[in-house]
């Protein structure tokens, strides 16, 4: 069920970034030729482009964490032989990320509200809107990040 | 403070920590040291912050471009242009290698796509041809690595936003020093290959030079396109990059006819992917650099380093060595968000332009990306062949030496990529 539900999700939020980057590239490739051809700016589109580049980026955080891409060094792992050793620092690598993604979710769910009462100057759509993605991801982090201990201790007993 | 910084940095990298939480826990800790509040709102807004940067939108695009250009058959058209001038010299598919790399450079801004670009043309090419599968794979992992030195270059970026210099000088600073490594590589290959007995092509007629120049034509305009409207000052390095994207779906889709639609929502994604583990990092490096500002390790560091010598050149030898070092242990896009606040003001303090640097900068970080144990490129390079990573290792030390011969002659003659940015750019 969890599995199911979790698998719609990342389907929803894979098409949803897709989608985005379309409109980001038509935004941004519509100004472009505006400008050049008509010599008249998109009025709309930088703050727009801005808002879909935040959006794109933090859903591209999401996926790239689903398939355990983020930047890292594995090294350490590699050359521990000791499965436990290997093991305790995945853990604790991953208790980590768990931790830190909460104190960004608190942040980020305070910083959408505190700036729900601004508004962008030519849209007029509240920052709060723009922002609460970031709590929205890492929300999914969270997600993300308790699902990998089950991984990790499976992993670990399909070696044993 | 300094060893809160470096310690917790590098302690959470070894552990396995993902290079942007690494960044975001070193902030913490630094806010724990210097006894300052955890406060959440604060981290979380300056990781949107990082988040919120216009001029980052330049490198989802320019990363669209290459895909583009893989998958529409343009490098394919690069590839038999170059080959019908210099496949017939002895070992002409390496030369053919490194000018294709070199075009490709013009349009990509990445290492490791203009490894995966031409490495899948060629390799094959060159393993079918009877060449050394460790050479061929070394020869085409250090021309990859010219993708970010010859712009368009997504390091230049990165350090642009960060260090606030001209991207448009970077680019321009970027194009002789990426010249020379490739003319560099061309003549090491030479040596390498005047005793060995590849297979060669036959020598191409005048006509089918002509019959590969127009068919590739499209293809080999894209990087002129690229530079010249942000040369001229026609469009700025974003706009630049959202006309090489619709330049080069025109080029493969109607053109060429490679390109299917299918494909589109595969290069988006791999696009806006690669854009955001590029835009976490930045993001949790703008905490970090914040914390960096308050408890001022740059000045610390510039008056340590400063102590040691004021003598410009043996500053500029030592931050070279600094920065391989680091580029052998991290990976392209951390180095310049972490070192870039630190060295900045040694550089500034001895009198050297932030342009100059920030070519030297990029040209440290190709070399650390073909050095163990974590250049991306070497991992590439070895699925990409099939070949052993300490086989790759020993053929490639070579190539790194004329790099780092390049290197040297323009840290100390920043004349070479102070140049064009001097000449052409306002």
């Amino acid at each position: 069920m969890e599995e199911k539900l979790y698998q719609s999700v990342c389907k929803v939020i894979y098409w949803l970034t897709i989608v985005l980057a379309y409109v980001l590239t038509i935004v941004v490739s519509i100004n472009v030729a505006s400008r050049y051809i008509f010599g008249v700016s998109i009025f709309w589109s930088e703050e727009i482009t801005r808002f879909l580049f935040i959006w794109c980026s933090c859903l591209g955080i999401v996926l790239l964490n689903d398939k355990g891409e983020l930047m890292q060094l594995g090294l350490l792992i590699t050359y521990l032989n000791k499965r436990f050793a290997q093991i305790a620092i995945q853990l604790f690598a991953n208790t980590v990320c768990l931790l830190l993604s909460i104190l960004l979710l608190v942040g980020g769910i305070v910083i959408s509200i505190e700036s729900m009462s601004w508004a962008s100057p030519i849209l007029g759509v509240p920052n709060g809107v723009v922002y609460c993605i970031v709590p929205f991801c890492c929300a999914i982090l969270i997600w993300q990040f308790i699902r990998r201990y089950a991984k990790i201790f499976m992993r670990s007993e399909e070696n044993a | 403070m300094l060893g809160v910084f470096l310690g917790g940095l590098l302690a959470s990298i070894a552990l396995t920590i993902p290079i942007a939480f690494a960044l975001l826990l070193t902030a913490i800790l630094m806010m724990i040291a210097s006894g300052q509040p955890i406060v959440p709102q604060i981290i979380a807004q300056n990781v949107v912050k990082g988040l919120d940067n216009f001029p980052m939108l330049a490198i989802p695009f320019f990363m669209f471009a290459g895909e583009i250009m893989n998958k529409g058959g343009i490098t394919n058209r690069i590839v038999r242009f170059t080959q019908s001038l210099m496949g017939h010299i002895r070992g002409g598919t390496g030369y053919v290698s490194v000018m294709t790399a070199m075009l490709f450079a013009g349009v990509s801004g990445a290492a490791v796509a203009d490894t995966t670009a031409v490495g899948s043309v060629l390799l094959p090419i060159m393993e079918r041809d009877g060449y050394e599968k460790t050479d061929s794979t070394a020869l085409i992992c250090s021309a990859g690595c010219i993708g970010p030195i010859i712009p368009p270059s997504i390091p230049m970026i990165l350090y642009g936003v960060t260090a606030g210099v001209s991207i448009v000088k970077l680019f321009l600073g970027g194009i002789v020093p990426g010249l020379m490594v490739g003319l560099g590589l061309m003549v090491l290959w030479f040596f390498k290959v005047r005793k060995k007995n590849y297979r060669k092509f036959k020598k191409a007629s005048l006509k089918e030079v002509w019959k590969a120049f127009r068919s590739a034509i499209w293809a080999i305009l894209l990087p002129v396109i690229i530079m010249g409207s942000i040369i001229f000052g026609i469009a700025t390095p974003t706009e630049a990059a959202v006309v090489a994207v619709i330049y080069a779906l025109f080029v493969s889709g109607v053109i060429y006819k490679e390109l299917k639609v299918s494909y589109l929502p595969g290069i988006l994604i791999d696009g806006i992917k690669t854009t955001a583990g590029i835009m976490f990092v930045v993001g949790t490096a703008t905490a970090t650099a914040y914390m960096l500002t308050i408890t001022q390790i740059p000045e610390l560091l510039s008056n340590t380093l400063l102590s040691i010598s004021n003598n410009p050149y043996v500053i500029i030898l030592m931050v070279n060595f600094l920065l391989l070092i680091v580029g052998c242990v991290m990976d392209a896009t951390p180095t310049v968000l972490i070192l870039t606040p630190v060295l900045l003001p040694i550089i500034e303090s001895i009198g050297l332009s932030p342009i100059h640097f920030g070519v030297l900068l990029t040209i440290n970080i190709c070399i650390g990306l073909l050095t163990p144990p974590v250049g991306v490129v070497l991992y590439t390079g070895c699925s990409l062949s099939k070949i052993t990573m300490d086989s790759l290792v020993k053929s490639i030390w070579p190539y790194i030496i004329v790099m780092i011969v390049v290197l040297l002659l323009v840290s100390y003659f920043p004349g070479i990529i102070m140049l064009l940015p001097n000449l052409l750019s306002r």
